[in-house]
């Protein structure tokens, strides 16, 4: 009897190889050895996939939970071959998005298909959570060769900023173009990048670089500037890649996988210096990050209505340009910082000036591991510095009073410097006070 | 008679689950590797040089909240081309922020639960089953398995591991093991077995759904059963490659 029961496993061994290995060749023909260039991305669609939850294997490994093993990828990737085989689609990349127990797979269309129609006939799909279009971003700002003086310096008052905190052992996710993390004046500030740009190897751009100077270019080393945060480490995560010098664009996916990066590593501020549609994946995403109390910075489009997409989720704090006619457009809860004629670094070891929304972000998302800082120090939770910030009128940010609130009762009015003294005493604003 | 179909169950329920026919949203998973030796838990259980894996599992699954899960694998001898053993896991899963209470956790986070059968192609003295339970967290995982029976034998044991990977990058992993195989009490006549303390640590290398492992495993407190071999007790490198459709 007992040897009839091994039989009848044996046999459930085979046709389940034999069923499974069927299902394989589906797989391998449909997913490319080599992604498609980012560059042609607009006719694809995101299709998230319900993840089976993790659990013990029975091949004789222990096993760590882990998202991204081979055998769940080769899984998923049936189902996405089974699925773009259904309505004529092609495979394009597969990505696991643990943050949201869900696997991400890119369908390009034909020529002539309907994108409303691919999407609402994958939706109707059980193990499809949701499809939606691959959207495209915009870097937000402008590049200008020009130099001047840091206006965060003297506006915020970085010196005195610094004498409190410098962003020492906070990090900050910068999802943008390619940082260059050889320019001296980011020395040892980045300390992990990533490129999640498909198809692309990583190179450092000039518009990532530049909203990494701002965040945490380097103190004291007799060059270049100095970073509202000089002492925070940079998460340098490529989701976006220039198409010229006045154009960086970044899509859902690779701004995704930048996210779940971001997420996984536990970034205190994440800041994404780009504007786009509505896209329900981010906005997941990034829902996520601000459960687990990490801070999503995002430049404002004053372009777009209602100040653009991530600017305008809610608990993303927006950041508009503080010299802008109504720098708050559309968003009454944006905050507005120096947005014009920045000095900061550029590919190559060289610096030059910079103006936009973008920039103004980098200064937000670097002031908050300022303020992260004061607060681990102070003993109480990091990654709650936002709530801190105390506001100017027309949405100015009093970088001076923001600090004290994070930073009391280890800091105070007496300890800080006289360019902040005076600010404070002009407008009123101490720690604990909001104006 | 009766015994050989209690053993057969677990089997018979992870063939089941297989066999269903477009089951609740039914996803595979299979893989095809080589071991340089076999391994279980810090020790050798045989010295029958390379062994060849062969496993399936599936997911039944209508949401992201919790699932079934059941898998078969096959252990193959290459000296002699015979089977070594067999196992089959059929169990439940699920994510922590589908609990009341916990919907503020990480999608990652998760439990599972199961019944695990081990069969030996010519030892069946050795069958024996288990029934698991375990906390899952980015990795991470920590798992007790309660076997009646461990290797056949009249006691019961309670194994308690904590296992942890880390990615490096998109290659690039590394992974570590530690377990805890606790006796209980022993029958008239026979004194206790002491318990021991396994663990394992390596490194692997991943590309499309090739992994190559390497590792080192070994019993790093207490002592192995008298009838383990002195090949069996020592620690051993373990090289491995898989591929995964």
């Amino acid at each position: 009897m007992a040897m009839h029961a091994w039989r009848r496993v044996a046999l459930g061994l085979a046709l389940g190889l034999a069923t499974a290995t069927a299902f394989a060749g589906g797989s391998d023909a449909a997913v490319p050895a080599t992604p498609a260039a980012p560059a042609s991305a607009p006719r694809q669609i995101l299709v998230m996939l319900r993840s089976p939850p993790a659990h013990a294997r029975v091949d004789g490994s222990y096993g760590a939970a882990d998202y991204g093993d081979a055998a769940r990828t080769a899984s998923q990737a049936r189902v996405g071959a089974r699925l773009a085989a259904a309505h004529g689609l092609t495979v394009v990349t597969l990505w696991a998005m643990p943050a949201l127990g869900m696997d991400c797979i890119v369908l390009a269309l034909p020529p002539g298909a309907s994108l409303d129609a691919s999407i609402a006939a994958l939706q109707a799909h059980a193990e499809v959570a949701w499809a939606q279009p691959m959207n495209e971003f915009h870097a937000q700002g402008h590049l200008d060769p020009l130099y001047a003086l840091q206006p965060a310096a003297t506006q915020w008052h970085l010196d005195d900023l610094h004498a409190v905190a410098t962003g020492r052992h906070v990090h900050v996710a910068i999802i943008d173009s390619g940082v260059d993390d050889t320019h001296p004046d980011l020395a040892q500030a980045v300390q992990a990048r990533a490129n999640f740009v498909d198809g692309q190897d990583w190179v450092a751009e000039l518009h990532g670089t530049a909203v990494a100077g701002l965040v945490a270019a380097r103190a004291d080393n007799g060059i270049g500037i100095v970073g509202i945060a000089p002492d925070a480490q940079l998460l340098a995560l490529r989701a976006c890649w220039e198409v010229s010098p006045s154009q960086t664009l970044c899509n859902s996916l690779s701004l995704a996988k930048a996210l779940n990066f971001a997420i996984e590593r536990r970034a205190e501020v994440i800041n994404m210096s780009l504007s786009g549609p509505v896209d329900l994946l981010l906005g997941r995403l990034i829902d996520v990050a601000l459960a687990h109390r990490q801070q999503v910075v995002a430049a404002v489009d004053e372009r777009a209505p209602g100040g653009g997409f991530p600017a305008a989720h809610p608990g993303v704090i927006a950041v508009a340009d503080a010299q802008s006619d109504r720098p708050l457009g559309d968003l009454p809860g944006a905050w507005s910082a120096p947005a014009r004629d920045l000095p900061t670094t550029v590919p190559g070891g060289g610096w030059r000036m910079v103006s936009g929304t973008s920039f103004a972000a980098g200064e937000v998302s670097g002031l908050l591991a300022v303020m992260d800082q004061a607060l681990a120090e102070a003993d109480r939770r990091p990654s709650a510095s936002a709530l801190r910030l105390v506001r100017l009128p027309g949405g100015g940010i009093d970088a001076c009073a923001s600090l004290l609130r994070a930073a009391e009762p280890s800091s105070s009015r007496a300890t800080v410097g006289p360019g902040c003294r005076s600010v404070l005493a002009i407008t009123g604003a101490s720690s604990g006070r909001s104006p | 008679m009766a015994g050989a179909s209690r053993q057969a169950r677990p089997c018979a329920l992870a063939l089941a689950m297989l066999a269903l026919p477009g089951a609740v949203h039914a996803q595979f998973a299979g893989t095809l590797g080589v071991d340089s030796v076999n391994r279980y838990r810090g020790t050798g259980t045989d010295d029958i040089g390379p062994v060849l894996r062969a496993s399936v599992m599936a997911d039944a699954t209508s949401g992201i909240a919790s699932g079934a899960y059941a898998g078969v694998a096959g252990l193959w001898r290459t000296r002699d081309a015979g089977l070594a053993s067999v196992d089959a896991l059929a169990g439940w899963s699920g994510r922590l922020n589908a609990l009341a209470g916990l919907a503020a956790w990480s999608p990652d986070w998760g439990w599972d639960a199961g019944l695990h059968r081990t069969h030996y192609g010519e030892g069946s003295r050795y069958d024996f089953s288990e029934a698991m339970a375990g906390l899952l967290a980015p990795g991470w995982s920590l798992r007790t398995w309660l076997a009646p029976h461990y290797f056949g034998g009249n006691t019961h044991t309670l194994y308690t591991e904590l296992n942890a990977s880390r990615a490096f990058d998109e290659h690039w992993h590394a992974f570590a093991h530690l377990g805890w195989l606790h006796y209980g009490p022993a029958s008239a006549n026979q004194s206790r077995i002491p318990d021991r303390t396994d663990t394992l640590a390596g490194i692997g290398y991943t590309i499309s759904t090739w992994d190559v492992r390497l590792s080192r495993d070994g019993i790093v407190a207490g002592s192995t059963r008298s009838d383990v071999d002195a090949s069996g007790r020592r620690p051993a490198w373990i090289l491995g490659a898989s591929v995964a459709f």
